[in-house]
């Protein structure tokens, strides 16, 4: 027994949490924790007098009532006070409390930079270890750009202690994902790396090591490449040596996790063409790959560590397909059917994974004989789909997926169509796309190509997806001799008195375009076809009820008999309160009234769509088969509105500019920036959605179409959008629309806003949806600053010294710029342009001067007209960095003007 | 902070829902962290012991890795219960950082960490002597 830490800060603390635990309900635990909160505010005033034992106590609370999950707002200079302390005690808790309660905020970040600094450069290794890890944990922009050269000092410091550098080489990864420039490839591999690698005894240190390999080689694999026979020799020696330290052997395994991270790091370069190392590395892997066989695993853990190395060396031998030869693949294909029988959940589960991945390089390499090898298997994989645990299922399922090829794919199709009566929940919107690419990709077979998707959307409508049937009116229209066949078929789906509200859009739609067929075939009157649509009526949703509409103007045109039915239908509709609805029956009520020529014109039956691209053609064609056609006569504005990203025929959404790289977790400065300049463009991004803009801006008004388009394959539904204005800037919102964001489909909503007096804050927007049951919450900021009412006013260097001058005694804002020097001065003036601040350049290039007005729609009593409020930019630069001054009459719009050029420049 | 509750309760209902005996230690849920990630967990009697990664990280490995954890813990609590993570806390916070940083792992050998955490704990007691 370790007894690890003095309990001295523990009275107290424990007092604390024994009243907390014994709290009932959640509400008294509020009130514990408020009382507490106040308490702690209190002592926490006077803090000079505290003595250093309370404010550890007091940091020590705080620390568990935030990992409770209560807000702490207060306390976090006390915490840097004790990390700041020379006491190595104090520090501790600072430190660690500073790590929990400070996350990723930035603010905060940049008060610790000092201490940070301190400590690193102090020679205790035991500071330099606590800072290390609390600069890797927190990371982000402001710890990077402040603390990069002193992370880098210890880790290329020579006389840096092994357990110091592993921790400072993490770090300078953590870093380094926010400023990629930051490691230097040649420096880091012979400084840290190889020394490290050919000194197999420090194994912390390797694994530190492999894994920031494992991600900076990924992003430049060609400049590490140095590296890659070190690992092999590393790998050599602890695989097949027996130099490893004994205290480094995990249950019989030497070192899994260095074994682990060796071979990601092979896996991200191709097979060595050099054959000593093809020789060595292919010894390495039979050796791994016959592990298993002679060990007869008595512990979970000792056949874990086994396989974690196992399943690493399968995945290396996958990616490197056809090169390695027929027997070591045997010998995979054999590993994995062991693994995917054993009754071992875990490696179950991994061995359905591996044999995903196997399938899916078999397919691509056209390896017959590896597919063959799985096929044998089909049935032990049909049986893992039924398996009580969902991540097993959803493994299966995959494989299922994988291992379809044109010979199996009826027999697979048809028994995951089977499936679709068990499946679960979750499980269920996967399968149905599953088997819809399945069909689509083998869709030779017409028919059961028809048969399988109106199946699909019988029995698991509401898990169907609208581009889904979409993809069926295409393959159908593009088909000609599929046309008949498709409309009696889906005639007959549409017999049941009722049916599913998706049967029902499609049924309409065929049977409207193709129902003729039937007719000529003598199979049905143009009477059962209305008849077999129209008896749905009463209970479809609305938008149904517009394709319905369309269909019979279709049908009304070919079959003149249905004139008094169809008639009566568009009459009781003319009325109604769905705004739509009652457009399209008006529309179509005229139209019948028109000569038959421009009839015909208008209803012409739809053209053959053009084929999308690729396979996954069922996931990404949307070919816009509603009655839009009509409409769109005269809404062509309208649908390039629509289109702004791209999600109407691309199979996915326009990624937004790659931010990512050069701020980390900040990309939405960097969206926000690019946004602020230019009329139109992505605001934001994540897995779920990407919400993009369109601005127009008139002096002090503004409108604003925001659009969010829905990036997955499921319904996110409640989607809502709140956007409160102030006195400064009055904003309007129109409510998002549609509520539902079907999958790769978007919505809209507007905002309008009107500038009252310049402002420095921006507006934040708030949006949210709800995601499988789950709520999404999305904060990102209005893309409106004082510089969107900005217009540009140019005069005389001399004359604008002149203004300047005289505004001298108003108010000044000044900012340095660190980033941006005289060398990217053109980029500067661009920005300054497209934020209308008619920037010129002086004669030698070093000073930038720009003069713009706010309008804004105050009324000036003297004047009578709108006031307007002048702004003067002056930016001197010098080689690497550069200063920014704003002169205004009003603070706000000095202190607006100055943040937006910054931001706006950040991402130069 | 909200996001924060919301992964806590999202990542226990999921967890909490699975059986032992026939489950595997892993669970996606694309919803939650995007569908390059995957939950690792191991349940230890009364505790759950959590692990959130992307999907290219050995899953095994960090079952080795959550063993480790609650070695460590086990020598340092004595057959190691919730109790003691709820009292101790600080303790637990010190030991992870031994073992994780910056999401990357950074020591597996048990021995080791139980000696950093003594140096460490060395240091503390030293006081205010270090660095000048």
């Amino acid at each position: 027994m370790v007894d690890a830490f003095v309990p001295s800060t523990k009275r107290g603390l424990r007092k604390f949490i024994n009243d907390v635990r014994g709290c009932n309900t959640l509400q008294d635990e509020q009130v514990r924790v408020r009382k507490e909160l106040a308490n702690i505010r209190q002592k926490f005033a006077n803090a000079k007098a505290l003595k250093a034992y309370d404010r550890k106590k007091y940091a020590w609370k705080l620390v568990y009532i935030y990992m409770l999950g209560h807000e702490v707002e207060f306390g976090h200079m006390e915490v840097i006070n004790l990390a700041s302390s020379k006491n190595n005690s104090e520090k501790l808790v600072g430190y660690v409390a500073m790590g929990v309660l400070m996350g990723h905020d930035e603010d905060l970040a940049r008060l610790v930079i000092n201490t940070i600094r301190s400590d690193l450069v102090s020679g205790s290794a035991f500071a330099q270890r606590l800072a290390l890890t609390f600069t890797a944990n927190v990371g982000g922009h402001e710890l990077t750009q402040a603390l990069s050269a002193d992370v880098l000092r210890v880790l290329y410091l020579p006389e840096s202690k092994p357990s110091t550098r592993r921790k400072a080489t993490l770090c300078a990864l953590s870093l380094w994902r926010v400023n990629q420039d930051l490691i230097d490839p040649s420096e880091y591999l012979s400084v840290v790396a190889i020394p490290a690698l050919e000194q197999t005894f420090e194994m912390g240190l390797n694994l530190a090591v492999l894994g920031t390999l494992k991600s900076v080689a990924r992003a430049d694999p060609m400049a590490y490449q140095a590296v890659y026979p070190v690992v092999i020799r590393l790998l050599e020696k602890v695989v097949l040596g027996e130099s490893v330290p004994s205290t480094y052997s995990y249950h019989g395994v030497a070192c899994p996790l260095v074994q682990v991270r060796a071979l990601e790091v092979l896996a991200l370069y191709d097979f060595p063409t050099d054959a000593e190392l093809r020789k060595t590395l292919v010894h390495i892997l039979t050796k791994v790959l016959s592990c298993n066989d002679d060990i007869n695993p008595q512990s979970m853990n000792q056949s874990n560590a086994n396989n974690a190395v196992l399943v690493e060396a399968i995945n290396l031998v996958i990616q490197y397909g056809e090169q390695v030869d027929r027997e070591m693949m045997e010998k995979v294909v054999a590993i994995l059917v062991k693994f995917v029988r054993l009754s071992d959940a875990n490696v179950k589960y991994l061995g359905l994974a591996g044999m995903s991945k196997l399938a899916q390089m078999a397919q691509r390499e056209g390896l017959a004989s590896v597919l063959d090898m799985i096929r044998d298997h089909h049935h032990t994989v049909r049986q893992s789909l039924e398996d009580q645990d969902g991540s097993i299922r959803k493994r299966a399922l995959d494989l299922m997926f994988s291992m379809c090829d044109k010979g199996n794919a009826h027999e697979i199709v048809g028994e995951l169509v089977e499936y679709l009566k068990t499946v679960s929940y979750n499980l269920k919107a996967d399968t149905v796309r599953k088997i819809a690419i399945l069909c689509d990709r083998f869709s030779d077979d017409r028919p059961w190509y028809v048969d399988t998707i109106l199946h699909l959307i019988a029995t698991a409508g509401d898990f169907v997806p609208e581009d889904m049937w979409h993809r069926l009116v295409q393959v159908v229209t593009n088909n000609e001799d599929t046309k008949a066949y498709a409309a009696a078929a889906v005639y007959k789906m549409m017999q049941p008195s009722h049916v599913h509200e998706t049967t029902i859009r499609v049924g309409s739609y065929l049977l409207g375009e193709f129902g003729y067929f039937l007719v000529e075939g003598n199979q049905q009157s143009a009477q059962d076809l209305f008849d077999a649509i129209n008896q749905h009526l009463d209970y479809a949703g609305n938008k149904t009820r517009a394709m319905m509409l369309h269909a019979y103007a279709k049908l009304v045109l070919l079959y003149p008999q249905l004139h008094e039915d169809v008639t009566l239908v568009m009459d009781a509709f003319r009325d109604s309160s769905d705004p739509e609805l009652q457009q399209r029956a008006c529309e179509y009520f005229a139209l019948a009234q028109q000569d038959r020529v421009r009839q015909q014109a208008v209803f012409e039956p739809m053209p053959a769509f053009p084929e999308a691209q690729g396979e996954e053609a069922a996931e990404t064609a949307r070919p816009n088969p509603t009655p839009e056609s009509v409409k769109a006569v005269d809404a062509q504005v309208e649908t390039q509105v629509e289109d702004l990203l791209n999600l109407a025929d691309k199979s996915s959404f326009t990624p937004a500019p790659e931010p990512e790289l050069k701020f980390g977790k900040e990309p939405r400065r960097v969206w926000l920036a690019n946004v602020l300049c230019e009329p139109k463009g992505v605001l934001f991004e994540d897995h779920f959605v990407q919400i993009g803009v369109q601005l127009q801006f008139q002096k002090a008004a503004g409108k604003l179409m925001f659009f969010v388009g829905n990036k997955t394959g499921w319904v996110l539904d409640q989607a809502l959008c709140t956007v409160l204005g102030n006195d400064a800037l009055e904003v309007v919102a129109q409510p998002l629309e549609p509520a539902v964001l079907q999958p790769r489909a978007q919505s809209r909503f507007s905002v309008a806003v009107t500038c009252h007096k310049p402002f420095a804050d921006r507006v934040p927007i708030k949006v949210s949806f709800q995601a499988n049951g789950q709520f999404e919450f999305i904060d990102v900021d209005l893309p409106v600053s004082v510089l969107s009412f900005a217009s540009p006013c140019s005069f005389p260097d001399a004359d604008f010294d002149q203004r300047w001058d005289a505004m001298g005694d108003r108010v000044q804002q000044t900012t340095p710029l660190d980033h941006v020097g005289l060398e990217r001065i053109d980029a500067v003036v661009a920005k300054l342009t497209a934020l209308k601040l008619a920037p010129t350049l002086s004669a030698d290039k070093r000073t930038l001067r720009g003069a713009t007005t706010i309008q804004t729609a105050t009324v000036n009593p003297k004047t009578g007209k709108p006031a307007v409020v002048g702004v003067l930019v002056r930016m001197t630069c010098v080689a690497g960095s550069s200063s920014l001054a704003v002169r205004a009459v009003n603070v706000a719009a000095a202190v607006g003007t100055l943040t937006t050029v910054k931001d706006v420049l950040l991402v130069l | 902070m909200d996001r924060q509750k919301h992964i806590l309760q999202s990542i226990y209902r999921l967890v909490s829902t699975r059986a032992d005996e026939n489950c595997c230690c892993f669970v996606e849920d694309d919803s939650l962290f995007g569908p390059d990630h995957k939950i690792i967990y191991r349940h230890f009697a009364t505790l759950y012991f959590i692990f959130v990664a992307d999907s290219a990280e050995s899953e095994l490995g960090v079952l080795d890795l959550i063993q480790v954890f609650v070695q460590v813990l086990d020598s340092c609590f004595e057959n190691v219960c919730e109790l003691d993570l709820i009292y101790h806390f600080d303790r637990v916070n010190y030991i992870l950082d031994e073992i994780v940083m910056a999401g990357m792992v950074l020591e597996t050998n048990a021995d080791l960490i139980l000696e950093a955490i003594k140096e460490t704990k060395k240091l503390e007691q030293e006081g205010s002597t270090f660095g000048f």
